[in-house]
């Protein structure tokens, strides 16, 4: 199957395709067009959702339910869209063509996009949207062209059923030298939906789409193409049992067919899946919940490159004939989901519950097979106390696990992740305006590997946290203050790596206030102390025993001076050092020496000045000062940085019906310290565009 | 009557909470070695990103972990890795970054790797938020197949405090570098490739 003389082209399967499948996407639609005599309009336009999971069958459970809302709702509309169902047949068209620029420390870009819109009656449209951009980017040679495309038509009304049909065209290139990346695709689908199709207590839903892709690309000298027609045929069925109970079946399939190519071969490609749910829904008010079933399966075939275990491309050391090869894959998934939500009284029960499977096999990749396993459970009461006071509790439960069996029949083994989480949380209102929130969790995560994973990860982390906020609030005065402390056990089982187990212990408080003085003053601070320690459990050289403290005091002024001026004056002061034990007192008290106390001084000047309606001038500076101390080699180093910007900001609108729109927005930055890399010295931030709309 | 279900379920949490907790990991085998995988402290910038490369030659995730600032952490493609890999690094937080690098190493490579450049002029560390622009790391992977892949980009690093520590918060991929020495002047792949390849499996 391999070199050049299997190339063949068959660009006309597709279209084959398509042509085959378009008689079935009509045969479609004129049988909701015959249903449409004695079902209500099509008045919703709600896209049934495509992929593969079971959320169309609650959409349409839930479209059952609330049917007569539907057409009631259809009714009411049908009013307010007279005035459009009347009169030309074309209402309008509007262009809108903008042009512009930005440019930022990293890049600067221009752009064009222009917008068109044609109107119809009875909810018609069509639009297409085109947009062009050239990237060049400051710091290195590299230059980006993108140009994009988007026509979307949608019939509206006009029809007994839902017609859309949308393309795109994407094009993009790498003009780098040396550097050879583009990419083109096209790709267009027309679609056709017809809801609310009733056959005796059965109502029904019905997709089907048809579409192409053309997409040639190119990396670095390599080329890649795509030429298939796919065509997809969505079929949901729902009965209302009794009032609140409802079942739902779906039935999903789909096929593709055409051409993938890569370097210099071509070779006939196809997808073919399915997919099968069927789901109860309940909603009796104190009792609502969902139970569903779902079961998919894809087979594909496609030319691909020669991949390895991981699936990423291994063709070093392999033969030029042997690089590409014809895949097979076949994927199958199974789900089932069951959400409950009962309500008694104060006390409302939560519960989801979900297992899901998936495995992937492939032909000719060294990645063999491989399997998912998800599975998990979420429960959660919450229960009112009276008028002050609230409880949430919860647990929850996880176990994921995948494995994978080679090309060459080994196998990798089983990787398990499980995970456990309960958590408490109390709402308490102390007095008026005054809440309280304590909260407590503990959630364990543990990674174990099967007996032949033997490189697999086998670790436990544990994470205890508590926490208490309050909050007040003043008409002129806020303030929060939180107290939180949180521990992390960090466990390794093997003996191998044992040796890294520790236990951080973290503690924040953290204090704020907002205070508004005047109308035209605002003081707001906030303090904050973190503390960590560390405690190994097998202390060694660069494993002993620490702690980490840093404060952070922030104060901020805002001034509104007139209407028209704002200014902020903003300070931060940061301390922080680091310790380590280096023994222990007579008392058996553990002594620390610090290694580095470091403090940031920081000053903020802010102004915003609003020169005309629509005209806004800004400026900022920062300055700051970063000292480090280093007590065990009494070292001190010293650093200053600060950054200055000026700029302007323009909204301006001229004209009410054919109106012209200019927004401006520069900024100039000069910046110097340490940190600054030369192209952030001096540079530009700009967006600016003009855009007209006729 | 609110003191009758407050009272009990606060003594319930007292209770809980004077147990000293609900779960409780494995217990731990004997260390078989002095020898521990040599982190440094994350007291600045340059030793987060020496314990990440630390972390990928001994395959050791917390180190990984450790590194990456979870609650706030971001990873952009370059656009070779996005377009090869639509949709794939929508919404690539910590929790894909973490996910990322367990399944990586859960497929039992060789890494032989050096994640900054020696011609990369570490900027001074000052204040809370340092950027490292254009840090060139270059990395082989070798998996337990013996297939080989390399990947060499460049990338801008954002590192922040968080608490007491520095940690990466923001990872760009910008390009893929080639290597004079070896590549014939083609631009090798980024790490976003690889990113790509082991979360799309």
């Amino acid at each position: 199957m391999t070199g050049p003389g299997r190339t063949r082209t068959r660009r006309w399967q597709p279209a084959l395709l398509v042509l085959l499948l378009v008689p079935l996407v009509l045969a479609t639609g004129l049988a909701g067009a015959a249903t449409a005599q004695s079902a209500p309009a099509d008045t919703t336009d709600t896209a049934v959702a495509e992929e593969e999971t079971s959320r169309g069958l609650q959409a349409l459970s839930k479209g059952l339910a609330d049917g007569a809302v539907t057409q009631e709702s259809g009714t009411a509309a049908a009013d307010t869209t007279d005035a459009i169902d009347a009169g030309p047949y074309f209402q309008g068209f509007d262009n809108a063509p903008k042009a512009g620029v930005r440019a930022d420390v990293s890049k600067y870009e221009y752009y064009f996009e222009l917008e068109t819109q044609l109107a119809m009656r009875e909810g018609a449209n069509a639009s297409n949207s085109f947009s062009w951009s050239k990237q060049t980017y400051r710091r290195f040679a590299k230059t980006i062209e993108k140009r994009n495309d988007n026509l979307f038509y949608t019939a509206g009304r006009q029809l007994p059923f839902s017609l859309t049909a949308d393309g795109f065209y994407d094009w993009s290139a790498d003009l780098t030298d040396n550097n050879a990346i583009h990419r083109q695709a096209l790709s267009g689908s027309v679609t056709l939906r017809k809801a609310e199709i009733r056959t005796g207590a059965f109502m029904h839903r019905v997709v089907a789409t048809v579409g192409v892709q053309d997409e040639n690309s190119e990396n670095r000298n390599i080329g890649a193409s795509i030429n298939e027609g796919r065509a997809t045929a969505h079929l949901v069925t729902s009965w209302e049992i009794t009032d609140g109970i409802n079942l739902a079946g779906r039935l999903y399939g789909s096929g593709t067919a055409g051409s993938r190519g890569l370097r210099t071969e071509e070779e006939s490609s196809s997808a073919y899946g399915d997919t099968l749910g069927v789901g109860a829904y309940y909603d009796r008010g104190w009792l609502i919940g969902s139970a569903v079933v779902t079961r998919s399966a894809l087979d594909s075939r496609y030319l691909d490159w020669k991949r390895g275990q991981t699936g990423a491309v291994d063709t070093v050391g392999t033969a030029y004939d042997d690089q590409i090869l014809d895949e097979k894959e076949i994927r199958e998934k199974t789900a089932l989901l069951w959400e409950n939500e009962l309500q008694l009284g104060r006390l409302g029960l939560f519960a989801d519950v979900a297992r899901e499977f998936d495995e992937t096999s492939y032909a000719k990749s060294a990645q063999g097979t491989r399997k998912n396993h998800d599975e998990w459970l979420d429960l959660q009461a919450a229960l009112r106390a009276g008028v002050r006071d609230s409880f949430v509790v919860g647990y929850g439960y996880s176990l994921k696990w995948d494995d994978q069996f080679y090309q060459d029949g080994s196998r990798r083994g089983r990787q398990n992740t499980k995970r456990f989480s309960a958590d408490f949380k109390w709402y308490h209102t102390l007095f008026r305006a005054t809440e309280l929130l304590f909260a407590m969790g503990q959630d364990l995560s543990q990674q174990i590997p099967d007996a032949v994973r033997t490189a697999g990860q086998n670790r436990d982390q544990l994470v205890t946290d508590m926490s208490l906020q309050m909050r007040r609030s003043w008409p002129r005065f806020r303030t929060t203050i939180i107290v939180g402390w949180d521990q992390r056990q960090d466990v390794a089982v093997s003996s191998n790596q044992s040796i890294q187990n520790n236990v951080k212990d973290s503690y924040e408080v953290a204090p704020r206030y907002t205070w508004n003085l005047a109308e035209w003053l605002r003081l707001s601070q906030q303090y904050k102390l973190w503390i960590q320690y560390t405690n190994w459990d097998h202390p060694g050289d660069r494993r002993q025993d620490n702690y980490n403290k840093r404060g952070n005091l922030n104060t901020s002024l805002t001034i509104d001076a007139s209407d028209r001026l704002e200014v902020t004056i903003e300070h931060d002061y940061n301390r922080r050092f680091n310790a380590s034990q280096s023994g222990f007192n007579p008392g058996g008290g553990a002594i620390y020496s610090k290694d580095q106390v470091q403090t940031i001084n920081n000053i903020d000047l802010g102004l915003k000045f609003e020169a005309a309606p629509g005209v806004v001038f800004e400026a900022a500076t920062y300055r700051k000062r970063d000292g480090k101390e280093f007590p065990q080699s009494n070292q001190l180093s010293e650093n200053y940085s600060g950054e200055l910007w000026v700029g302007a900001r323009v909204n301006k609108r001229w004209g009410r019906t054919n109106p012209l729109e200019l927004s401006a927005m520069v900024k100039k930055y000069n910046a110097f310290g340490p940190s600054v890399q030369p192209t952030s010295r001096d540079y530009w931030v700009a967006d600016t565009w003009l855009k007209w709309s006729f | 009557m609110r003191n009758v279900i407050v009272l009990p379920v606060l003594l319930l949490v007292v209770a809980l909470v004077a147990n000293g907790c609900i779960f409780e990991p494995r217990a731990a085998e004997e260390p078989d070695s002095e020898t521990a995988v040599p982190y440094l402290d994350r007291i600045d910038p340059k030793n987060v990103w020496d314990n990440m490369q630390t972390s990928l030659r001994n395959i050791h995730s917390p180190g990984w972990e450790d590194a990456i600032l979870q609650a706030d952490f971001t990873y952009i493609p370059d656009s070779d890795a996005e377009s090869q890999f639509p949709g794939v690094f929508d919404g690539w937080h910590g929790e894909q970054e973490v996910e990322f690098i367990r399944d990586f190493y859960g497929t039992n490579p060789v890494v032989d790797v050096l994640l900054r450049d020696p011609e990369f002029i570490v900027p001074a560390t000052s204040g809370t938020e340092v950027q490292w622009e254009g840090v060139i790391y270059d990395m082989t992977v070798t998996d337990q197949g013996g297939a080989v892949n390399r990947y060499r980009g460049s990338a801008d690093i954002t590192f922040k405090v968080e608490g007491n520590f520095w940690f990466v918060s923001i990872w760009e991929d910008l390009q893929g570098e080639s290597d004079p020495g070896t590549s014939g002047g083609v631009a090798l792949p980024t790490m976003g490739v690889l990113r790509g390849t082991i979360a799309s499996n």
